[in-house]
């Protein structure tokens, strides 16, 4: 990876500039995931008097970015399987794959052959992102006075960005050879089995064909996102008594205008390899109005908001501070109604200067013990407007296209997508937090605390209703959730240099604790959900809550044992979508970590800069990945896991890890599919997400100003950093998973170690 | 200079405040506001029920039977059940285990609801437009007036069929005024919903069925074909009678069966039935399954579009195998007896009658009793793709809902109750005409229907001679218990009555209407489950009445009452159950 940037800045005092450019060049961390970006930014002030200033920026950035071929996931709810068709990350390739695959050689898939390296060659994304931003700000000072102050901004700024993906499958990939395997070669089999082909519903006892006879497929997604911003802002500043009583007064309006347009074009048989012709083929035409599909789509999307802010602040004898805030937003999202429309927050704080206090100045506690003291204290009520799916103040209907059978019977409706809710409102939440700042001798120790309590309510959550109205499953504000916690942060200057030059250490640490519980919560989780790596709230647990089905050990036959929901041994896993019976189920406990921090370690000397941060979090459970199966293919990948497996009777004493079922095992027991899946998420499966991670160490050299200064160069310095070095503790269950990735497929990627050298310098 | 500043303060406050409501106003997307008939009546173009009771009602009834429980031979199959909770429709317990498939009662309860929220907001709109007296700022012409017309009688014949289906899955069958009163119904939603979670009441019985009979006269008033594109799924006049006569039946008003019976033949006599069907062959089940629900098909009077994975039972623990074939689509009957098949050889071979017609119809080339059958007229899937790369979308099942093969046969079982036998007979035997194969007739002997045919056939002597009663064809019929009407079933009209009864259930196959006729009739039915599982349904058992969905319960809404304790009984097992794998 390479970065180069050039930067120049200079000005009078009559006007300044600054612009930049950079180009950034990645050949990516596995195959087919090239990135450039290139940037550029200019800033420029104007002074027109020294009462009036005018801002103007630009700021733009262009993205192009490789990506392997992807399509969306999809969850089998029953059986608790992710697929995705077509998959070729690299990665869930290589992780996936059993290791007998030579991956130089051609396999089939998808009735046809595949390679995964020609595959991402022949399948591949590319990405481009377009960000342009202009801003104009006008600052006016009427007054400027000793005592008294007035100031008026006035900003406005205009953004695009546009989104660009092709994704092309080039005509002798594996997702094109799919579609005429089959037809071409000929093969009655394949033409009978494959369901990428067509079929003729009009055609009497037609035989299956292909409508992508030759060539392959162009995905094209554009999504183009424009934003004006209007804000102006007036502050009044008035200090009645030679900074005894200090007033400041603050009050903004703001304009947000946004629009998207996405368009999406599906362009099949393109002969990539004769000039990208295109061959279409016009069944695929009737093909996919008979499927009601579209080889186009378009989507709008316009968000309005405005908000008024107004603030007061008053400090007393420059010791006690307060501080007041009041918020009024509206946005467009309920659409034409007036209903939840507004929404009103609000803010108190209050600080104490302890250290100014005469008495703190006067009292036995010398100046070096405690240098710097203040207290803090603040409750707010703010809110959200909920997910933008929630927008059914009124009822809303939506143009639809429902399915028919026949071509010439399709009609346009309307669908009635979301009741009317005339009680929706904001998600809200009150929040006390209390601070304390201190500063030890001569603030070379430094301490940020802060302690505090939110509780949220009026949530957007689900509630079963009787469903006379229409629909038993609806979301409305229904939930409540509380938490608490604790920040701190110490910095110490353990070391300080006398001269420059010499040698010194300064320590960083950080550490939050949050604790959140569900207090109201109607829903009803199924099983699946709740056992389930990305958690699921239920109501007296943590915001996102894991559960382990009990494990009941293995049966004489190496098959995984459970308890079901009704509370006896199963062989036959359970039922996933059990949603009343919940009780068997162990809390194994939070997703998201309940301590998470940071320990960072500087030492300089003569130049040299050395750098070494670890990362922790604790307090959080992980699901391991699905490995087991009732039944695996040739090309499934096994986990070290399966060299302790049952393999013998008696086995079962010593291991907890299942055997691999026998033919006769799958067939004579129909549902040992559900028992293997079960045990996939019982409690033998998860492991503790507890990690201490050394985040980076970089070795920086500062090049000395007289070496320099005969380049004719101003600075100079190398770095060398590792990122992601490794794990210094994590459950040994893992096996060496990453506990901070979760992999969904597709374009997922774990964190990669990275190593990179930097070389900066500066005319 | 302050006098320039204070000029630009205000013009920034006034930007601020003066455009704000239309700039709030705008629409996020493309949500669309109800302001004209067009948006009218493409709303009503969704107000049809999008799940299918056909599974919850095929799996109550005596059309299905359990595949792990031994057969007459001792043989027991192990094949899982599709979905769990079909074990439990099997069993007529409270469905408990899914609630978010379109086939459970959940499903039932969401889509007749949302149905009837969309029939709603139509209704409420067109009052607006009435007290307004103009439609997007202008007057209503006598044009606006026809088709607001025809959208206020679609919109009530909607409001009125879901709440007559609700009710006959979650409510006891109609039982007379007295009685009905006294029996709890389901709530009649007649506004649109706008709080969330209002809680309801579910009435009598007898309100919901006044209430679905002033929607239906009200709706039949103003029901018109003028402004339909596609009239065959929408309420059109035939279809519109097709379900009055359903209703009527229901409620034993026999005179008023017939009366809009003929209003829906518009005529005295259908245009059409089903002979074009039974007449071709189709080698490809799409085509066949196709060309039975398309809407050239003058026969079918209303399809509605489903979303239901039903026909994937089909091979899995509960299908309409054993005497639940024997005694519908793929067993004997008055005219067929001598229609003779055979599939395998040696011991295995097994040898039935059934109508021919049937024969090319089946999934399976043999109606094996063991295999189960399809008729895929009344149960096929087609698949319509959301995302066709990812092979994910979404399971349609057509239901021929209204047809004139239905209406015939309500025809002709008020004729009877009428007293008037010829006229039934008549019925049955176009009926029973429509069916014969005419190319196969001559191999397979299927004859015209006689009135000697059904005395001789539906006769408990007859059927033990002939070692039909495993089939259980006839049933014990409790009409009058169940809801009294000056019309008593007599012993001269019973074989009429078992015909008609079997008509119905070889008509209706697969589409859960055989449950709500075992219902009406005061049917006592059984089902065997499992290794020794025995369950019986009484005749008026409370079960009758599915219990309403789990959430709902939970929501408030007052539940069915159910015998407690439910006793099983046990059959002995049979010594050399085998095990069969699939």
């Amino acid at each position: 990876m390479q970065n180069h940037s050039v930067s120049v800045s200079g000005g009078t005092d009559k006007g300044s500039f600054y612009t930049s450019a950079s180009v950034m060049t990645d050949p990516g961390w596995y195959k087919s995931s090239r990135v450039e970006r290139y940037t550029f930014n200019a800033n420029a002030i104007y002074n027109l008097t020294d009462r009036i200033r005018i801002k103007i920026l630009n700021s733009d950035s262009f993205r192009d970015q490789k990506a392997p071929g992807t399509l969306s996931q999809n969850v089998d709810v029953v059986s608790g399987e992710v697929r995705r068709d077509f998959d070729i990350n690299p990665y869930s390739f290589a992780l996936n794959t059993a290791r007998t695959v030579d991956p130089n050689q051609r396999y089939i898939r998808n009735y046809t052959t595949f390679n995964i390296f020609d595959e991402l060659e022949q399948n591949y994304i590319d990405l481009n992102v377009t960000d342009l931003k202009f801003q104009g700000e006008l600052n006016i000072k009427p007054i400027v006075k000793q005592d008294q102050s007035l100031e008026f901004n006035v900003l406005g700024s205009m953004r695009v960005a546009t989104t660009e993906q092709n994704h092309y499958v080039l005509d002798n990939s594996n997702q094109a050879m799919a579609y005429r395997a089959g037809i071409n070669p000929d093969n009655a089999i394949i033409r009978s089995s494959n369901s990428y082909l067509y079929t003729d519903p009009d055609v009497e006892n037609a035989l299956p064909e292909t409508i992508l006879d030759k060539g392959g497929m162009l995905f094209y997604t554009k999504n183009n996102n424009k934003s004006f911003t209007f804000r102006a802002s007036g502050q009044y500043m008035k200090d009645f008594g030679h900074g005894n009583h200090l007033i400041n007064l603050y009050a903004a309006m703001e304009a947000v205008r946004f629009d998207r347009f996405s368009e999406s074009f599906n362009a099949w048989g393109i002969v990539y390899a004769n000039g990208n012709l295109p061959f279409t083929n016009y069944k695929l035409f009737k093909q996919m109005q008979e499927e009601n599909g579209s080889y186009y789509s378009v989507g709008e999307y316009h968000r309005r908001d405005m908000a008024y802010i107004a603030n007061a602040n008053y400090a007393l004898l420059g010791r006690y501070i307060l501080n007041g805030t009041l918020r009024y937003e509206g946005s467009n999202q309920m659409g034409k109604t007036s209903q939840s429309r507004w929404l009103p927050t609000w803010n108190v704080s209050a600080a104490w200067n302890i250290h100014d206090e005469p008495f703190f100045q006067n009292s036995a506690i010398s100046k070096k013990a405690i240098t710097y003291a203040k207290m803090r204290l603040s409750y707010s009520l703010t809110a959200e407007s909920g997910p933008t799916s929630m927008a059914n103040a009124e009822a809303l209907y939506y143009p639809t296209r429902p399915w028919r059978q026949e071509l010439d019977t399709y009609e346009m409706g309307l669908a009635l997508s979301g009741l009317g809710n005339t009680e929706l409102t904001y998600e809200k939440k009150h929040e006390f937090d209390l601070g304390i700042d201190l500063g030890f001798l001569y603030n070379r120790i430094n301490l940020v605390f802060d302690w505090y309590v939110r509780n949220n309510f009026d949530l957007i959550g689900l509630i079963r209703t009787q469903g006379v109205g229409g629909d038993t499953n609806k979301y409305g504000n229904v939930a409540e959730m509380k938490s608490h916690g604790v920040e701190f942060t110490i910095t110490s200057h353990n070391i300080e240099p006398k001269h420059r030059g010499d040698f010194a250490w300064d320590t960083d640490l950080t550490f939050s604790y949050t604790n959140t519980e569900i207090t109201k919560l109607q829903s009803r989780s199924r099983v699946i959900d709740l056992v389930r790596g990305s958690g699921f709230p239920l109501e007296g647990y943590p915001h996102r809550a894991i559960f382990s089905i009990p494990f009941a050990g293995l049966d004489a036959h190496g098959m995984p044992l459970c308890i079901d929901e009704n509370g006896n041994v199963s062989n036959v896993g359970l039922n996933f979508q059990e949603f009343e019976k919940l009780d068997f189920l162990k809390y194994e406990g939070p997703v998201d970590p309940t301590f998470t921090g940071g320990f960072g370690n500087n030492f300089s000397f003569k130049g040299f800069h050395l750098n070494v941060f670890m990362t922790y979090a604790f307090g959080n459970k992980l699901r391991l990945d699905q490995t087991f199966g009732a039944g695996y293919s040739d090309l499934t990948s096994f986990t070290k896991d399966f060299k302790n497996r049952w393999v013998l009777p008696g086995d079962e004493m010593v291991t907890t890890i299942p055997a691999i079922a026998s033919r006769r095992q799958v067939y004579s027991n129909t549902y040992l599919g559900y028992a293997y899946n079960a045990y996939n998420y019982s409690t033998e499966r998860i492991a503790d997400g507890g990690f201490v991670r050394l985040k980076e160490i970089s070795l920086t050299y500062d090049v000395p100003t007289r070496v320099i200064s005969h380049l004719r160069l101003t600075t100079a310095s190398v770095k060398l950093a590792a990122t992601n070095i490794c794990l210094l503790y994590a459950d040994k269950k893992l096996n060496g998973q990453d506990p901070e990735f979760f992999n969904s497929g597709g374009v997922a990627s774990p964190n990669p170690k990275q190593f990179t050298l930097t070389l900066r310098l500066g005319m | 200079m302050k006098l320039r500043y204070k000029i630009l303060f205000i013009a920034i406050a006034l930007i601020g405040l003066s455009s704000c409501k239309d700039f709030l106003e705008k629409v996020p997307d493309t949500r669309v506001y109800l302001v004209n008939l067009d948006q009218l009546e493409q709303l009503l173009v969704t107000a049809y029920t999008q799940t299918n009771y056909a599974a919850l009602g095929e799996l109550s009834s005596d059309n299905v039977i359990d595949t792990n429980s031994p057969s007459e031979d001792g043989m027991r199959y192990n094949y899982s059940s599709y979905n769990q909770y079909d074990e439990q429709i099997y069993a007529w317990e409270d469905v408990t285990l899914d609630i978010s498939d379109s086939d459970t009662p959940s499903g039932i309860w969401n889509g007749c609801y949302a149905a009837i929220a969309a029939a709603n907001a139509v209704l409420e709109k067109l009052g607006e437009f009435e007290t307004e007296g103009a439609i997007e700022g202008e007057a209503i012409t006598a044009n606006d007036r026809a088709r607001m017309d025809a959208i206020r009688g679609e919109a009530l014949m909607i409001r009125a069929y879901h709440h007559y289906i609700l009710a006959q899955i979650f409510c006891m069958p109609y039982s007379g005024p007295q009685k009905s009163a006294t029996l709890p119904g389901i709530p009649y939603a007649t506004k649109p919903e706008t709080e969330l979670d209002p809680k309801y009441d579910r009435g009598t019985l007898q309100q919901t069925y006044d209430n679905i009979e002033n929607d239906m006269l009200e709706g039949l008033k103003y029901i018109s074909e003028d402004f339909y594109e596609v009239p065959k799924y929408h309420f059109n006049i035939a279809a519109s009678h097709a379900f009055a006569a359903r209703f009527y039946t229901a409620k034993r008003e026999y005179e008023k069966v017939i009366e809009h019976a003929n209003a829906s033949f518009k005529g005295t006599k259908p245009e059409a039935m089903r002979n074009d069907f039974w007449d071709k062959d189709f080698y490809d089940l799409d085509n066949g399954a196709r060309y039975y629900t398309s809407v050239d098909r003058p026969g079918n009077y209303m399809m509605i579009d489903t979303y239901s994975t039903w026909l994937r039972r089909w091979g899995h623990r509960f299908w309409t195998a054993r005497e639940g074939l024997r005694g519908s689509i793929g067993g004997p009957g008055p005219s067929w007896e001598n229609c003779k098949f055979s599939y395998g050889s040696g011991k295995n071979k097994e040898e039935w009658s059934m109508m021919p017609c049937f024969m090319n119809s089946f999934l399976s080339s043999s109606a094996h009793s063991e295999y189960g059958a399809i008729f895929l007229g009344t149960c096929w899937e087609q698949f319509e793709y959301t995302d066709k790369i990812a092979g994910i979308g979404y399971v349609h099942m057509i239901r021929p809902e209204f047809t004139s093969q239905d209406v015939i046969l309500l025809r002709a079982e008020a004729n009877l109750f009428l007293g008037n036998v010829d006229a039934a007979f008549e019925d049955l035997y176009l009926w029973n005409h429509d069916h014969l194969k005419l190319d196969s007739t001559a191999n397979y002997n299927m004859v015209e229907l006689t009135k000697d045919l059904i005395v001789k056939f539906y006769n408990e002597d007859y059927q033990r001679r002939r070692d039909y009663t495993k089939f259980g064809i006839m049933k014990e019929f409790h009409i009058d218990e169940i809801c009294p009407c000056e019309h008593p079933m007599t012993p001269e009209i019973e074989p009429y009555m078992q015909c008609i009864q079997h008509f119905r259930r070889i008509q209706n196959i697969h589409m859960g209407n055989r449950w709500f006729d075992i219902k009406r009739y005061g049917f006592s039915i059984t089902h065997k489950m499992g290794i020794n599982r025995v369950i019986t349904l009484e005749v008026n058992d409370p079960r009758y009445a599915i219990q309403i969905p789990n959430e709902v319960i939970g929501a408030g809404l007052e539940p069915n009452p159910r015998p407690t304790p439910v006793v099983y009984q046990s059959m002995p097992v049979t010594r050399d159950a085998r095990i069969v794998n699939n």
